[in-house]
């Protein structure tokens, strides 16, 4: 299974290097629409609508109730459309942009509140820290997924960033790149030694337990 | 340091559940809502434009209108300490150049000015102020950070202006459509800066194309004058043949049928038709039908066969119609036209004309812009050619010692026009330089020329990151008393200030390299500062570091005293005093 899923990863990442998840016309469709809202706030209503779901699970993935999300999501969206007139198209989806705001209004929440949620799925540490040639029992799974989650919170925080956006938020190399400010490039560097380092670190501790 | 918390397998919410938090009214609100003290230009800009108002509304009351130069104190500082003020001129309907300050120039058209929509005939008072420099953007207080996406960024200038016009009232007046007031003014390098328009209305500087530079004519036997598009005009350029195309499409789109007439037809026709159908026919005298040009001589013969149905179809009413023929199996479509005198057929034939022309001409003028762009873009291409050139030449010390600009020598000549011109008096009356000053020359040598279709706030800038190089935790304090919470950083080498505000900066940084200089203020308006010298205090090792201010005690109420001030600052910290 987990063979398989890896499979699969590993098929995505190669047709989707330098691209982001949507087409050119749709990129071009949602630059139209800032213009008129640079003009017009009101007739930035089209994208508010299209982004507000998954802007909203990005913050309440990060964050402790559904009420913060909420909040940080409104904030975000007031602070995209009172900063829309610095907002150059330079043929990036505007998401990148949202979640380079939303990623720092996170962050100053983080210091805010000195505090930082993070919200993980089994079957996504799974998929993320799957082994190629071994096969897990599904007891072994439930002794990753409680090590992984160890291992999570002693992450480097630009290491969680990375492992966050990727595994969690399935976000593209190079929609990292952009919030991050980094290049597509290194950011898939960056993400296959952390996985590599914790896939080792698992299979060192697992063949101790042997 | 931050706790973690990490959430497993946290159930998660329906689509439903989320937007039930949905608010665009409210975000819309929220959005709008920024109180004017709160907006970060306020102080640099709207603050200006306002209190220049105020203090013209003021000014204009007290005195009689004349001439003569006024000194319009601007009073927008935070710092009650440092002052600073607009120089005037008063312009009339011819126009004319007006020399300023520190080298800026304007150049104004005749009738350049609207007050209402309608020409303003009467005198123009002209306010104008330049800013170079660190010293004049602290002196005024200019808020030049940049943020983009929540990333604190700081804009560097290559020069700034404000430029406001004034009626003989005190009324504001804008410059009119299609007139543009061309401003020069000095700038320390040629490198790659925007031209930014302040728009008040929203907050936001609003970007107008590249800042173009130029070398003033003279200052050296191979420089030549350097002149291309400005970014304003390539742009009205481009949009002009934009909207030329979108017509071209559109006329294309609405093209009418043009009606034929009976010398384009080979032979005619009658046909029995009835005009209660077709009661456009009506019109026509002596009504004859005849094939349309397009349709081929060998169909004609058609006419000789017997068909047992014929009708007739409406293309454009009394225009263009098809005949459709039709003999058991056999069948045809021809497109035929009546023929003769008509009302209905002068008035298409007309529309038709017209048309024509209106294409015609669109193509014309299509066909200037485009020409008009191919020979701006080979003027840019020469012109770049020029500079590269040029920029050649200075670097080459045995030739231009004195024209190779960078920041430093840039401020030191500031500095010095400063104390010349302190020395001797010599301030600008009538927008025009009293006494040539031998520094001014050199100080102008590089300049940027700007075309500007409004008044208001621009600038030449581009954006800078906050120096990195050496990190600390930083206490700001003078003696044990008094602590600052926001100080300003100045870097030799940046054309900006830093402002440090700790409760946002969790460290302040700077390149040890450079000359820095540190600058804050308390409550009363004294100003504090850091000497470049005492950076080297800084121990690399150690994280943390307390700055201790010294009280300014030299007078530094304008940015001509500040910039004195800063560079004999420098000079200490090169003779390490």
């Amino acid at each position: 299974m987990s063979f398989e899923r890896y499979k699969n990863q590993s098929i995505s990442l190669q047709t989707e290097q330098g691209k982001y998840h949507q087409s050119g016309s749709a990129i071009e469709n949602e630059a139209a629409v800032i213009d008129k809202a640079k003009k017009d706030p009101k007739a930035f209503e089209p994208l508010y609508d299209k982004y507000y779901v998954s802007m909203f699970n990005y913050f309440y993935k990060r964050v402790a109730t559904e009420e913060t999300a909420a909040d940080l999501t409104s904030q975000l969206f007031v602070k995209v459309l009172q900063q829309i007139q610095s907002y150059e198209h330079r043929g990036v989806p505007f998401s990148a942009w949202l979640f380079r705001i939303a990623y720092s209004l996170v962050n100053d929440h983080y210091r805010a509140k000195k505090k930082r949620v993070i919200s993980v799925e089994s079957d996504e540490v799974l998929d993320w820290l799957a082994d190629p040639i071994v096969q897990n029992t599904a007891g072994d799974e439930t002794q990753k997924i409680e090590w992984a989650m160890k291992a999570i919170k002693n992450l480097k925080k630009d290491q969680l960033d990375l492992v966050e956006m990727r595994f969690f938020d399935g976000l593209s190399f190079k929609e990292i790149g952009e919030i991050l400010g980094i290049k597509e490039n290194t950011a898939k560097v960056r993400c296959f030694r952390i996985t590599e380092k914790l896939q080792k670190e698992w299979n060192k501790k697992s063949k101790r337990h042997d | 340091m931050i706790n973690r918390e990490i959430k497993k397998d946290r159930p998660s919410l329906s689509k439903e559940q989320i937007e039930k938090h949905k608010d665009f009214s409210g975000v819309l609100k929220q959005a709008q809502q920024i109180p004017l003290w709160k907006n970060k230009w306020f102080w640099g800009s709207a603050g200006v434009a306002v209190l220049a108002i105020i203090a013209s509304i003021v000014l204009l009351q007290r005195e009689p209108i004349d001439n003569s130069e006024q000194q319009v104190n601007q009073d927008h500082s935070p710092s009650a300490a440092i002052d600073s003020s607009y120089q005037t001129a008063w312009v009339d309907n011819n126009g004319g150049t007006y020399r300023f300050k520190y080298g800026a120039e304007l150049k104004i058209p005749a009738d350049a000015f609207v007050c209402n929509g309608e020409q303003y005939k009467g005198k123009v008072q002209i306010r104008f102020k330049s800013y170079h420099d660190y010293a004049d953007i602290l002196a005024n207080h200019i808020d030049m950070r940049y943020d983009t996406a929540g990333e604190a960024r700081q804009l560097e200038t290559g020069g700034m202006f404000d430029l406001y016009a004034f009626g003989e009232k005190g009324e504001a007046v804008e410059i009119a459509d299609g007139k543009s007031i061309i401003v020069e003014m000095p700038t320390q390098n040629d490198e790659d800066f925007n031209f930014y328009y302040y728009d008040t209305t929203i907050g936001e500087w609003v970007y107008q194309g590249k800042a173009n530079t130029l070398i003033a004519e003279g200052n050296t036997k191979n420089e030549k004058q350097q002149r291309s598009i400005s970014g304003h005009q390539k742009e009205k350029l481009y949009a002009a043949r934009e909207d030329c195309q979108k017509k071209i499409i559109d006329l294309r789109h609405n093209q009418p049928i043009k009606p034929t007439e009976k010398a384009e037809t080979d032979f005619q026709f009658k046909l029995d038709i009835d005009l209660h159908a077709f009661p456009e026919l009506e019109s026509f005298d002596g009504l004859e039908m005849a094939f349309h040009p397009s349709v081929p001589n060998n169909k004609h013969k058609i006419l000789k066969q017997t068909w047992s149905d014929m009708r007739l179809h409406v293309i454009e009413k009394g225009v263009l119609y098809e005949l459709e023929l039709k003999d058991g199996n056999k069948k045809e479509r021809l497109r035929v036209v009546p023929i003769g005198e008509s009302d209905l057929w002068n008035e298409k034939m007309k529309a038709y004309e017209n048309w024509e022309a209106e294409f015609e001409n669109e193509k014309e003028k299509l066909a200037q812009i485009e020409a008009e762009i191919q020979k701006q873009k080979k003027e840019i291409i020469e012109a770049q050619r020029n500079n590269e050139e040029a920029r050649i030449e200075r670097l080459n010390p045995e030739k231009v010692k004195d024209t190779v600009q960078d920041l430093s020598s840039f401020i030191k000549i500031r500095a010095s026009i400063d104390l010349l011109e302190e020395q001797q008096k010599v301030f600008v009356q009538n927008g025009q330089v009293k006494i040539v000053n031998p520094k001014l020359q050199a100080y102008n040598s590089l300049r940027r020329q700007y075309e500007v279709p409004r008044t208001g706030r621009f600038n030449c800038d581009r954006p800078v990151e906050y120096p990195e190089k050496q990190k600390v935790q930083a206490v700001f304090a003078y003696n044990d008393t008094l602590k600052f919470d926001q100080v300003v950083l100045i870097d030799e080498k940046k054309n900006t200030t830093f402002p440090y505000i700790m409760k946002e900066f969790h460290s302040f940084g700077y390149h040890p390299k450079h000359n820095n200089i540190i600058f804050a203020f308390d409550k009363n308006g004294e100003a504090y500062y850091f000497p470049p010298n005492k950076f080297e205090q800084i121990d690399k090792k150690t994280d943390q570091f307390l700055f201790k201010l010294e009280p300014c005690r030299k007078d530094i109420s304008s940015a001509e005293k500040l910039r004195l001030f800063i560079s004999e600052q420098w000079e200490y910290a090169a003779l390490a005093i």
